[in-house]
C-alpha cells in the first residue's frame, strides 16, 4: 500500500541525483562520532557532579576538577557538543536529500566540522580553567563567542542555499529548519552579548530569560521537530497524517514559543505585567504541542506494531511521550501558583533532563541506531540485542530519575516554605540524590553498550543479503530488534 | 505568500523573533532605561562594610600583601571586582540564587524582597538571578556570618556545615593556609551582598566603617522607593 | 502533481460509529465544557472588574491587548491567504517527500528501510 516508487517525479530536472553524490556520509558520521564523544564527556560531568551531591567527590579540593566547573561542561557539552554535533550530522543527511542538492560547499562543510570541535574544545577549556561568562547555557567563554557566532552564520549559509534553491511547495521539515537557521544565530548573538555588553540589571535577567528558553525553543526543539517529521514517515513509509495540521504547528511554535523567555524568572524583580505576558503564552503553546503529538500519533495508526518491531521508531515515540509530559508539566510549572514551590528546586532540573535527554537526545539515539549501520556500510548491527540493552537502560534511567527529581523538587520546595533549617532540606535531598546517581550510572552504561555496538559493527561490517525478505514475514535488519 | 520561503524565513524567522525580542527584552529595559547603571566607584562610596576592615585586622600581614593601599575604597572596587569573577568563573551561581521573591516565606528567611534597583550596577551584569538553590539565597548574605566562618566554609564547608554538598575550594588559600588574595575578595564580595540595605548594621550590632545610622539608612530607603516607583 | 490515489490514506467512514458511542462522546464533550466555559467566563469577569476597579490593573491588559491584536492580524493574514488559493495543494508536499526518498533509495543496497 506504501509503495510510492512508480510514480515520475513532476516538475523537476527530471533526473533524480544518486544519494551517494548528495550526501557526504562521511561527514555525517564524523559528526555522529564527535557528538556521542561530547555526550560521554557530558555525562560523565554530570555523574562527577552528582557524586559532590552525596559527599563522595572523588577529586576533592583540584581546581581543574572543580564540580561548580564540570557542571558547565556538562551542561554546554550537551546542547553545544552533543545535540548541536547530531544535529549537524543529520542535517547533513536530511537537507541534500529533501532539496535534491548538495550544500553550498564540501569543503565549507569540512571546516565547519574541525571549526566546530575547535569551539567546543576551546569551551571546555576555557570553562575548567574559569572563564565562564554568567549566562547560564551561554558560559561559552567570551572570547570562543564570535568564534562561534561565526561558525553558526556559516552553517546557516551551507544549508540554506540548497533550500532555497530547491522548487515547489516546501515539505514541514524545511519550514522548521530554515526559521532555526535564522533564530539560533540570532540567539546565539542576543544571548552572548546583549547581557554582557548592552544591558545590564534586571533587564539583562529579561533577557538571559529569553535565550535560555529560545535555546532549547528556537535552536533545539525546531531542528529536532523538522528531523522527525523527515525520519519518522521515512521509515514508517508512509506520509505524515496531516501536512495542513503541521503547518499550524509550526505557525504556533514560531509565534508563541519566544515570547516566553520571562517565565524562567517568575517572581523576579521584572514588572509583573510582563511575567503575566510570558504565563499566557506558555500555557498557548502547550495547545500548539498537542497539535504536533496528534499529528504524529494519527501517523502511527494502524502502525502500532513498529514500536515493538522498529528501534529507532520507538525511539521516537518515548521522545515525544517525553516531550508531551514535559509540555504538560511546563503548562502547570509556569503558573504562579507551582512557582512559589517549585522554582530554585530540583523539579526543574528533573524537567530540563527530561527535555533536553529525554526529547532530543533519545530522537538523536534514534535516528544514529538508525542511520550509523548505513554510514559504515555494514547490513546491520553487529548485536541488535546491544540496542535494546542501550534503549532499556537509558529510558528506564531517565524515566527514574525524573520521578526522582521532581518528587525531590517538591519536598525541598515545601520544606523551604514551611521555613526548615537549610541543613534539613540538605537531608531530605540526600536519598533523592543517591537515586539520581544511579540512575545516571545507569543512562551511562546504556551508551556503553551503544558505544561498544557502534565499534563492534565498524570492525565486523554484516555483508549485505542478496533477497531481502518480503515484508510480513520475521523482519530481518539492522533497525530490527526481534521480541 | 504564505508558503513561500522568504516569508518563513523573514516573518517567522526574523519577524516573530524580533516581536519576542522586543516584548521580552527590550520593554524591561526601557522600563529602566532612566536609572542610571551604578558603576564600581558608586557602589564603592556607598560605604565599605565592616567585614572588609576586619579582614584587614585579622590577616594584616596577607592582607597588606593581597591589597597594598590596605582597606581603602580602591582596595574594596578591586576585592569586589575580583570576587564577583570569582563567584562567575566558579560557578557558584549555579548552586545560590541572589534573588528573594515575595513568596514562599522567603523574606522570613533571608529579609527584604528584592527590589529592581538592587541591580543596576557593573556587578549584575549579566545579572546573577540564578536558576537553582542547592545552597542557600545569598543576596541577604553580609554580615549574617563572620569572616571567619565564610574562610572555614571556603575551606572545608563539611567542617562547618556537616550536611553540606558544597566543594571544597583550597585554591583560595597559601600554603600557610591563610586566605589568598581570591578568598579575600570572595569573602568581600560576599559580605558586601546586601550589606546597601538599611537592616545590614543591625545583624551585628555596629555599623560599617563609612558613617551610616539607622536614620541615614531609612532615609536612604525611603529615597530608594520613591526613585524605584 | 502525478500521484497514485492509493497512496491517501483511506477515509473511515461514519457509518460504523454507534449510537451508543455518539451518546458517550456528547456526554464526555459536555463534561468538559461546561466546566471549562464556566471557569473562562467567571475568569473573564474577574479580569474586567480588576480593569475597571484598580488604576494599576489596567496595566495588565498590555499584554493580553498586544497579543491579541498580533494574533488578530495573523488570523488576517491567513483568511487573505486563504481567500486567494494559497493552500490548494497543503498535503501534497508530504507524498513528494516519500516518492523522493523512494528513488534515492532504489539503487542504494543497503537501505534496509526499503523492507518495512
Amino acid at each position: 500500500m506504501t509503495s510510492a516508487a512508480s510514480g515520475a517525479l513532476p516538475n523537476e530536472d527530471t533526473a533524480i541525483p544518486s544519494a551517494s553524490d548528495l550526501v557526504i556520509r562521511r561527514l555525517v558520521l564524523w559528526h555522529f562520532v564527535a557528538a556521542l564523544t561530547f555526550v560521554f564527556v557530558a555525562m560523565l560531568a554530570g555523574l562527577l557532579f552528582s557524586f559532590q551531591l552525596i559527599q563522595i567527590y572523588p577529586f576533592p579540593g583540584m581546581e581543574a576538577f572543580s564540580p561548580g566547573r564540570w557542571r558547565m561542561v556538562h551542561t554546554n557539552g550537551v546542547a553545544y557538543g552533543f545535540i548541536a554535533n547530531a544535529f549537524l550530522g543529520a542535517l547533513h543527511w536530511a537537507v541534500p536529500r529533501l532539496t535534491l542538492r548538495r550544500v553550498l560547499s564540501v569543503k565549507l562543510s569540512y571546516f565547519i566540522f574541525f571549526a566546530w570541535q575547535g569551539v567546543l574544545l576551546a569551551t571546555v577549556i576555557g570553562l575548567l580553567t574559569g572563564y565562564a561568562q554568567a549566562v547560564e547555557w551561554g558560559e561559552t567563554p567570551i572570547f570562543v563567542d564570535p568564534v562561534a557566532l561565526l561558525g553558526l552564520i556559516l552553517v546557516a549559509i551551507n544549508f540554506l542555499t540548497p533550500i532555497l534553491k530547491a522548487k515547489g511547495p516546501m515539505y514541514v521539515t524545511l519550514w522548521y529548519f530554515i526559521s532555526a537557521f535564522v533564530w539560533t544565530v540570532m540567539v546565539y548573538a542576543m544571548g552572548s552579548y546583549v547581557p554582557e555588553f548592552f544591558v545590564g540589571g534586571t533587564a539583562s535577567g529579561a533577557i538571559i530569560g529569553l535565550f535560555i528558553h529560545d535555546l532549547v525553543g528556537l535552536f533545539v526543539t525546531p531542528i529536532g521537530w523538522g528531523l522527525m517529521y523527515y525520519f519518522v514517515p521515512i521509515i514508517l513509509k508512509k506520509p505524515i497524517w496531516s501536512h495542513g495540521l503541521s503547518l499550524v504547528g509550526f505557525w504556533g511554535l514560531a509565534f508563541f514559543y519566544p515570547l516566553n523567555g520571562i517565565h524562567h524568572f517568575l517572581y523576579s524583580p521584572i514588572p509583573m505585567f510582563l511575567q503575566y505576558g510570558a504565563v499566557i503564552s506558555t500555557i498557548a503553546v502547550e495547545l500548539v504541542v498537542t497539535t504536533v503529538i496528534i499529528n504524529f500519533f494519527g501517523t502511527l495508526r494502524h502502525r502500532g506494531d513498529a514500536l515493538r518491531t522498529n528501534l529507532p521508531i520507538r525511539w521516537f515515540y518515548l521522545g515525544m511521550v517525553f516531550y508531551f509530559t514535559t509540555c504538560l508539566q511546563c503548562a502547570f510549572q509556569v503558573t504562579l501558583t507551582f512557582q512559589r514551590i517549585i522554582h530554585f528546586s530540583d523539579w526543574v532540573v528533573g524537567h530540563s533532563h527530561l527535555v533536553m535527554f529525554g526529547v532530543f537526545g533519545f530522537w538523536i539515539l534514534g535516528f544514529m541506531t538508525y542511520l550509523i549501520p548505513r554510514l559504515l556500510n555494514s547490513a546491520g548491527w553487529y548485536r541488535p540485542s546491544w540496542n535494546a540493552w542501550h534503549f532499556w537502560l537509558t529510558g528506564l534511567g531517565m524515566l527514574v530519575m525524573f520521578f526522582d527529581l521532581v518528587i525531590a523538587g517538591l519536598i525541598q520546595g515545601f520544606m523551604w516554605k514551611e521555613l526548615a533549617p537549610w541543613e534539613a532540606t540538605l537531608t531530605a535531598s540526600a536519598p533523592f540524590w543517591l537515586v539520581r546517581l544511579f540512575t545516571g550510572i545507569a543512562i551511562v552504561v546504556g551508551q556503553l553498550f551503544f558505544f561498544a555496538n557502534i565499534l563492534m559493527t565498524a570492525i565486523h561490517k554484516r555483508s549485505i543479503e542478496p533477497a531481502p525478505t518480503p515484508a510480513g514475514g520475521e523482519l530481518e535488519g539492522p533497525s530490527v530488534v526481534t521480541a | 505568500m504564505l508558503e513561500s520561503k522568504s516569508t518563513v524565513f523573514l516573518v517567522a524567522g526574523v519577524g516573530f523573533f524580533v516581536l519576542a525580542f522586543v516584548v521580552m527584552g527590550l520593554l524591561p529595559w526601557m522600563i529602566y532605561m532612566d536609572q542610571e547603571e551604578e558603576t564600581l566607584e558608586d557602589l564603592v562610596a556607598k560605604g565599605i562594610p565592616h567585614e572588609f576592615v576586619e579582614l584587614a585586622e585579622r590577616f594584616p600581614e596577607q592582607f597588606s600583601r593581597h591589597f597594598p593601599n590596605g582597606p581603602t575604597p580602591s582596595s574594596f572596587g578591586d576585592a569586589l571586582q575580583l570576587g564577583h569573577d570569582i563567584y562567575v568563573a566558579e560557578g557558584c551561581w549555579h548552586c545560590h540564587s541572589q534573588q528573594i521573591r515575595p513568596v514562599s516565606n522567603e523574606d522570613l528567611r533571608w529579609g527584604a524582597v528584592s527590589h529592581p534597583s538592587e541591580y543596576h550596577n557593573v556587578l549584575q551584569r549579566p545579572v546573577l538571578f540564578g536558576t537553582r538553590r542547592v545552597g542557600p539565597d545569598l543576596i541577604r548574605e553580609a554580615a549574617r556570618r563572620s569572616n571567619d566562618w565564610h574562610i572555614a566554609h571556603f575551606y572545608e564547608p563539611t567542617n562547618v556545615v556537616p550536611t553540606s554538598v558544597m566543594p571544597n575550594y583550597p585554591w583560595f588559600f597559601d600554603e600557610d593556609g591563610y586566605p589568598n588574595r581570591k578568598g579575600m575578595a570572595l569573602v568581600a564580595y560576599i559580605q558586601w551582598l546586601g550589606s546597601w540595605l538599611p537592616e545590614y548594621p543591625y545583624y551585628q550590632g555596629e555599623g560599617p566603617a563609612g558613617a551610616r545610622s539607622r536614620e541615614g539608612d531609612e532615609a536612604a530607603l525611603e529615597t530608594r522607593r520613591m526613585e524605584g516607583s | 502533481m502525478v500521484r497514485q490515489e492509493d497512496n491517501r490514506p483511506a477515509m473511515s467512514s461514519p457509518e460504523g460509529r454507534s449510537r451508543t458511542k455518539t451518546w458517550v462522546i456528547w456526554v464526555v464533550a459536555m463534561a468538559i465544557l461546561i466546566p471549562a466555559g464556566l471557569g473562562f467566563v467567571d475568569k473573564l469577569v474577574q479580569f474586567f472588574r480588576t480593569v475597571q476597579s484598580d488604576s494599576e490593573g489596567a496595566f495588565a491588559i498590555m499584554p493580553i491587548l498586544n497579543y491579541l491584536i498580533i494574533a488578530a492580524g495573523m488570523v488576517c493574514l491567513l483568511v487573505w491567504a486563504i481567500a486567494h488559493g494559497m493552500f490548494r495543494d497543503v498535503e501534497g508536499p508530504k507524498y513528494t517527500m516519500l516518492e523522493r526518498e523512494a528513488q534515492l533509495d532504489r539503487d542504494d543496497p543497503l537501505a534496509w528501510s526499503q523492507q518495512a
